[in-house]
């Protein structure tokens, strides 16, 4: 009962973050309409910044941290500028297939610049375990947890009280609605961009802090997918529900099922219940029903 | 099709049907048989694995080009389905001895039923959901097939097979294995050429173009989204079938995400909808391969810190989502189109414009 | 207030939808833009507030002049800034956002919190319906509710000059009736400046003070609301009147057909 409660809390702090990689995954969809498969990269990048303000220029933390924030911001302006503004008004494929061609771009520059090795990750949060009763777990992923929560709260602020977020829904929703009430469609997916940068380098933050980072650790991306899409593509509040669902089903999947099948239910479970959720109710959980018309 | 010389007229259906029109487009024809068919007497036998890497990988593409650029469906996930059709002609050689003459249609048949399976959601899920679809396809094709009791698919260990017969002569080396491979090449690319000038190709079309409206028009959604992958993925598992029998020995990692990403990269090179575009575009990608495979060891000099084998899979990876960011970006309509502009201000020359 | 000088408008460089228009809009009034579909009216107000741009079209010549500067080449958002709102056709609300969420879009521009909720305040006292409706998905809402809304949204904005497309479409007499009365209102209690496009010539000219006739990319006739309504050809051809004032009837309809003047 012990092992079998401790597996539901692992699953639940795993699932918070992936929930907050598939809170960046939306909160670029929300603005941008912009299914970016290349996730996992951008979490990967943003934690390579991060280890270059920290172990490579040996920064104390409150100068790293900042820095490593604004560069990304930068950075998530520079990748709007340069490979979403030309595709607005593209079709659809043309859309995904330039975050296929941008994931596979930026494996490639993270090798060039950082090389194919792992590299030790600093540790941000003390990677003593936490334990409370007879329940034990890394104080990283239970701080990871935290943060994703108050991540969570803050964006979905931003998107549902703010004008400025609610801004970026119109755009995400109609260009020319946008633009006729004032709103910079380029500056507003600009800010979307940024944001989804931000919130992916938190999500490496607590994600890496005390392990290891190369760019195979860009998976990850792949496996929040599911959680994107079983909370539903513009729910932010979709996604921790998801993510806590799909981290617990995993977790359980690995402590009960994997033994039988070689490893392969845990790895398998989140992908076999998007194929499912795609089939039964495409819009998720929470998500917005599309409304199409001839 | 489209463009004629000045001066070519149809004047009757059949005359019009022909695929092959005037005495320039006789030459080059039976020009470029003589070169496929003389090829391996004058290539050296490493150009001769790369033509026939590259027919395979047509045939992969061109099935993608059919799925994706005709149908408009979107397929992350060709290189699983060419697993699939791997794994099905190398499990019924291996195990059930059967003939290479029926294990690669089989695999084929494999394939297009894997597709089929993933295609179904199509009917309700489009765009980013139906990209999410066959990337789950991608990502459990490994999962399951490593999986699988060890006698059917080799497990994690992959499996081998024997080299195709034929009567008492073994398909074992490159220059046989080359005219079996161009073979099925060639008529798997006048069945595809014929399809996008057929009823069922029409069909195809409208779907891409506006799927309520076709259905409105009478197209049944369901048979022809089905459809469109079950070809597509038949082209993918005879590829795999070839495959299998080029390598003999097939293993699920061979069959991964990045194989899909290079596919439908080499449909962007050549231009989304276009059959011509698909071969287009994978020569072209397929030559860049070569040659960053050449230039590999230059490039280390340069960023030694990159070192090793990674540093070719990274230059792969730059010039690949380079490659595809950029012909997005400012030719969107890829090599076919150039390639048609080419041909268009050549049937005019000396003009400059009509 | 608002000029358009000789513009000529093309798409793609291409295609020429405007042939030299010249409307003036002066401030406090009520201008409205007639004519049949495909005239290029909705393009006409388009073109003003810059919305084309990404559709690849452009002022080819003349110039657009709000208060006397020219602003055709102007990014949208900067056009929003100067005043000129428009309430786009098709009754176009952000779907998936409540009512009460699409007003606050509609403030973007505007910095002062508290001025946004005054501005809500007057949108629902001039649509007391939509207070009622606040927590409602915009998508869900009817036809009326929804053209009700957009022009809330607008109002939002605080425009000195609003540009309205075709108000009345696809909705029922009363209704109509009842945007109407409230765009009267914001003209003489707001002293807010309307160029309005419609097809419903009648209540077109029961609320504007000036109005032009569009066809083909040109402003084929022009006058104030009563001589519009007097006109012979306004009659015959948007108002499905005889030439006696009466209504028409197809029974005496013949062979003669009359021929639109200005087609010479």
């Amino acid at each position: 009962m012990i092992d079998f409660l401790q597996y539901l809390l692992n699953g639940i702090l795993i699932g918070l973050l992936y929930a907050i990689i598939a809170l960046a995954f939306i909160v670029i969809y929300r603005a941008g309409r912009i299914l970016n498969l290349a996730q996992g990269e951008v979490v990967v990048f943003g934690g390579f910044v991060v280890w270059t303000f920290i172990a490579g220029a040996s920064f104390p933390l409150w100068i790293a941290l900042p820095l490593s924030l604004i560069a990304v911001v930068v950075l998530g302006f520079m990748v709007e500028k340069g490979f979403f503004r030309p595709m607005i008004g593209q079709s659809i494929f043309a859309n995904i297939m330039i975050t296929v061609g941008l994931m596979v771009l930026m494996r490639g520059l993270m090798i060039v610049f950082w090389g194919a090795s792992a590299r030790p990750f600093p540790v941000i949060f003390s990677l003593k375990p936490i334990i409370f009763g007879p329940f034990s777990f890394t104080r990283s992923i239970f701080i990871g947890a935290i943060i994703s929560l108050a991540v969570f709260i803050v964006m979905n602020w931003i998107f549902e009280k703010t004008r400025w977020g609610l801004g970026l829904s119109t755009v995400a929703e109609n260009h020319v609605v946008a633009q006729s009430m004032g709103i910079s469609v380029k500056r507003s997916i600009g800010i979307a961009w940024a944001l989804g940068f931000i919130v992916s380098t938190l999500a490496a933050i607590t994600f890496l802090s005390g392990q290891s980072i190369n760019f195979l650790v860009s998976e990850i991306g792949l496996r929040a997918l599911p959680v994107v899409l079983l909370g539903g593509l513009e729910s932010i509040w979709g996604a921790p529900l998801a993510g806590i669902l799909i981290g617990v089903g995993e977790a359980l999947a690995a402590a009960y099922l994997d033994k039988y099948t070689m490893g392969a239910a845990s790895e398998a479970f989140p992908f076999i219940i998007m194929l499912v959720i795609l089939l039964i109710r495409p819009q998720g959980i929470f998500g917005w029903k599309i409304i199409e018309r001839v | 099709m489209a463009v004629l010389p000045c001066g070519v007229h149809s004047a009757n259906y059949s005359q019009d049907k022909a695929f092959i029109r005037t005495p320039v487009q006789w030459v080059c024809f039976i020009a470029f048989l003589l070169i496929v068919f003389a090829g391996p007497f004058f290539f050296p036998s490493r150009m001769l694995g790369i033509i026939i890497i590259t027919g395979i990988t047509i045939i992969a593409v061109v099935g993608l080009q059919i799925t994706v650029g005709l149908t408009g469906q979107i397929n992350l996930g060709q290189s699983a389905f060419m697993g699939m059709g791997a794994f099905t002609t190398a499990t019924l050689a291996a195990n059930f001895n059967l003939p290479f003459w029926l294990s690669i249609p089989a695999g084929g048949i494999g394939g297009a039923l894997l597709g089929a399976i993933f295609g179904i959601p199509a009917l309700r899920v489009k765009g980013f959901y139906l990209a999410l679809t066959s990337l789950a396809a991608q990502i459990l094709f490994p999962l399951l097939i490593t999986r699988m009791p060890s006698k059917w698919f080799g497990g994690p260990n992959g499996l081998g097979l024997a080299p195709a017969k034929i009567g008492g002569f073994t398909l074992q080396s490159d220059q046989s294995l080359y005219y079996l491979i161009m073979g099925v090449t060639v008529i798997m690319l006048f069945f595809a050429f014929n399809l996008t000038r057929s009823r069922v190709g029409r069909a195809l079309m409208a779907v891409r173009d506006n799927d309520i409206v076709a259905e409105i028009m009478g197209v049944n959604l369901f048979t022809y989204k089905t459809l469109a992958f079950a070809i597509g993925s038949l082209y993918a598992g005879i590829a795999g079938g070839l495959w299998a029998y080029y390598l003999r020995y097939v293993m699920a990692e061979q069959f991964n995400l990045w194989s899909s990403v290079w596919y439908l990269g080499m449909i962007i090179v050549g231009g989304v909808g276009s059959i011509l575009g698909a071969i287009l575009g994978t020569v072209f990608l397929r030559a860049l391969q070569e040659l960053i495979t050449i230039a590999g060891p230059w490039f280390g000099q340069v960023f030694p810190q990159a070192g090793g084998e990674a540093l070719w899979y990274s230059g792969m990876n730059i010039v690949l989502g380079g490659v595809i960011i950029l012909f997005l970006i400012f030719e969107p309509k890829g090599l076919a189109h150039r390639w048609n502009v080419l041909k268009h201000s050549f049937r005019i020359w000396p003009y400059p414009y009509l | 207030m608002l000029e358009l000088v000789n513009v000529e408008f093309m798409f793609s460089r291409v295609i020429m939808v405007l042939k030299g228009v010249s409307i003036q809009v002066p401030r406090g009034k009520i201008i409205t833009l007639l004519g049949a579909n495909g005239a290029g009216k909705s393009t006409t107000i388009k073109a003003i507030c810059g919305l084309l741009h990404n559709e690849e079209g452009e002022v080819t010549d003349g110039h657009i002049l709000f208060q006397e500067k020219p602003i055709e080449h102007m990014d949208p958002t900067e056009i929003v800034k100067k005043g000129i709102v428009p309430v786009l056709d098709g009754r176009r609300v952000v779907q998936h956002l409540t009512m009460e969420q699409n007003l606050l879009v509609g403030s973007h521009l505007i910095p002062n919190m508290k001025s946004v909720r005054e501005g809500m305040e007057k949108v629902y006292s001039y649509f007391p319906i939509l207070k009622k409706l606040k927590g409602r998905t915009a998508g869900y809402l009817s036809g009326g509710e929804q053209q009700m809304l957009v022009i809330g949204r607008a109002l939002m904005a605080r425009p000195r000059l609003m540009l309205l497309d075709e108000p009345s479409m696809g909705l029922a007499p009363l209704i109509v009736k009842e945007i109407f009365h409230v765009l009267n209102k914001l003209n003489k209690e707001d002293h807010i400046t309307m160029l309005l496009v419609e097809q419903n010539v009648r209540i077109a000219l029961s609320v504007a003070d000036y109005g032009y006739l569009m066809e083909n990319g040109r402003i084929m006739l022009h006058g104030s609301n009563k001589e519009l309504a007097k006109n012979e050809d306004i009659k015959e051809f948007y108002l499905g009147l005889n030439l006696s004032g009466g209504r028409k009837s197809y029974h005496e309809v013949k062979h003669y057909k009359r021929r639109k003047r200005w087609l010479g």
